[in-house]
């Protein structure tokens, strides 16, 4: 039931920040020209992430609760596929707004993400790494291209660099309430080379915080 | 027999008994079954927070005939709508005089009504608020299919209940009441 939409005769959409139109399903994966730094100190370009079924690209950043609510399941996910699908995490966000995101709080993200991973895998969590960049988008030229504008924010590309889906991980923060894992159903479709059900979903998060385009 | 040696008066005593046990059990059995769901939570503060559908929150606008209602979507985690709140409670304190209601409607989780409660208190807020009880993605596509789901996100109503703008991003205090002005303003004229 579409609630107010009934309502919207006048419905105008304003915006009143500094906004970038997002790219939308059957758009092309946007160049990033800026190679970006991940939590392991090696430098990776967007572009070559690329694996033989596609690229999965997830916005996310170290404080956001709802990245937290998220982050096992999408990490989990994200090593799950990583062979098939190329895997990029990417922190677009100005630390300004929230120490927390800087690039040493990246690295023990990304550490309790590797413990989470290897603990799910029954594997020992002692020299657990992440097995996929957690890179920092250090002037967010990379949520600019992309038109992200949340934290848990997800884009996942064929092997042809479209986007074939694009939204949440899945349809609940709380993991006790997930009924629709929605990434998981579109990477196995993927996978599979089925076309994608539920392509399009609405990520909820936190607001990026964008960097100025010259830091 | 006991019973047949009871007395007109004790027996009256013992039917008062009845009464009075009946009418705790009934009491504590209507307090367990009663709809708590859309209860309005409250910990002794001024603020309250109820358990809101887009549905039902769509009935609120419509049985409401305030010439403007300033509907925000706004949640603890979030550091734009953190930051824009004192200026809408300013606007709401400023204008309500002139018919603006303010709805403020949460996006937090339902367990966490208690933080939402005690935040709002902490701005002074003095009146009902909301919470979403549904999940995020069929709120927000009943809300307005037009909204990516990002916070804070306004919408303007007017005496109708016909929705006469939206918008995603914080507003500074000028640039809201530049809105309900606008709009007062526009519904006086028709």
């Amino acid at each position: 039931m579409k609630i107010l939409s009934s309502f919207m005769l006048l419905s105008l959409v304003l915006s009143f920040g500094p906004r970038t139109l997002a790219i939308n399903l059957g758009d092309k994966m946007p160049a990033v020209s800026s190679s970006m730094k991940g939590i392991d100190g090696k430098m990776y370009n967007l572009a070559s992430q690329k694996k033989s079924k596609g690229t999965l690209v997830a916005f996310t950043c170290n404080h956001c609760p709802y990245v937290k609510m998220w982050e096992d399941r999408l990490a989990i996910l994200s090593d799950e596929f990583k062979d098939q699908v190329g895997v990029i995490h990417i922190n677009s966000n100005d630390p300004e707004g929230n120490p927390l995101d800087n690039f040493e709080g990246m690295q023990k993200r990304g550490a309790h993400l590797a413990k989470v991973v290897a603990e799910h895998k029954g594997q020992s969590t002692k020299s657990a790494g992440l097995s996929y960049p957690y890179v920092v988008d250090d002037n967010s030229e990379a949520a600019r291209a992309f038109g992200a504008e949340k934290t848990p924010e997800i884009f996942l590309f064929d092997a042809e660099g479209i986007l074939v889906y694009k939204g949440a991980v899945d349809d609940s923060a709380d993991p006790k309430d997930v009924k629709e894992q929605w990434l998981r159903m579109a990477l196995s479709d993927l996978v599979a080379g089925r076309k994608i059900a539920k392509a399009s979903t609405k990520a909820v998060g936190c607001g990026i915080r964008f960097r100025s385009k010259d830091s | 027999m006991t019973q047949e040696n009871a007395s007109p008066a004790k027996c009256g005593k013992r039917i008062w008994w009845v009464v009075l046990v009946l009418g705790i059990i009934s009491g504590i059995g209507f307090f367990l079954v009663s709809p708590r769901v859309n209860q309005i939570s409250r910990f002794d503060l001024p603020v309250s927070v109820e358990f809101v559908t887009a549905s039902s929150l769509r009935n609120k606008l419509l049985n409401s005939a305030a010439p403007l209602k300033l509907v925000n979507m706004w949640a603890t985690w979030c550091a734009p709508c953190v930051a824009e709140m004192p200026h809408l409670l300013k606007l709401y304190k400023n204008y309500r005089d002139r018919g603006v209601e303010l709805y403020l409607v949460s996006m937090d989780l339902k367990e966490e009504v208690r933080n939402v409660e005690k935040f709002l208190d902490d701005q002074g807020v003095d009146f009902v608020t909301y919470l979403k009880d549904q999940k995020d993605n069929d709120f927000i596509n009943e809300v307005n299919p037009d909204w990516s789901g990002g916070l804070p996100a306004s919408m303007i109503f007017d005496a109708k209940g016909e929705m006469k703008n939206f918008w995603i991003g914080d507003l500074s205090y000028e640039d809201f009441e530049k809105e309900v002005l606008r709009y007062l303003e526009s519904g006086k004229s028709q």
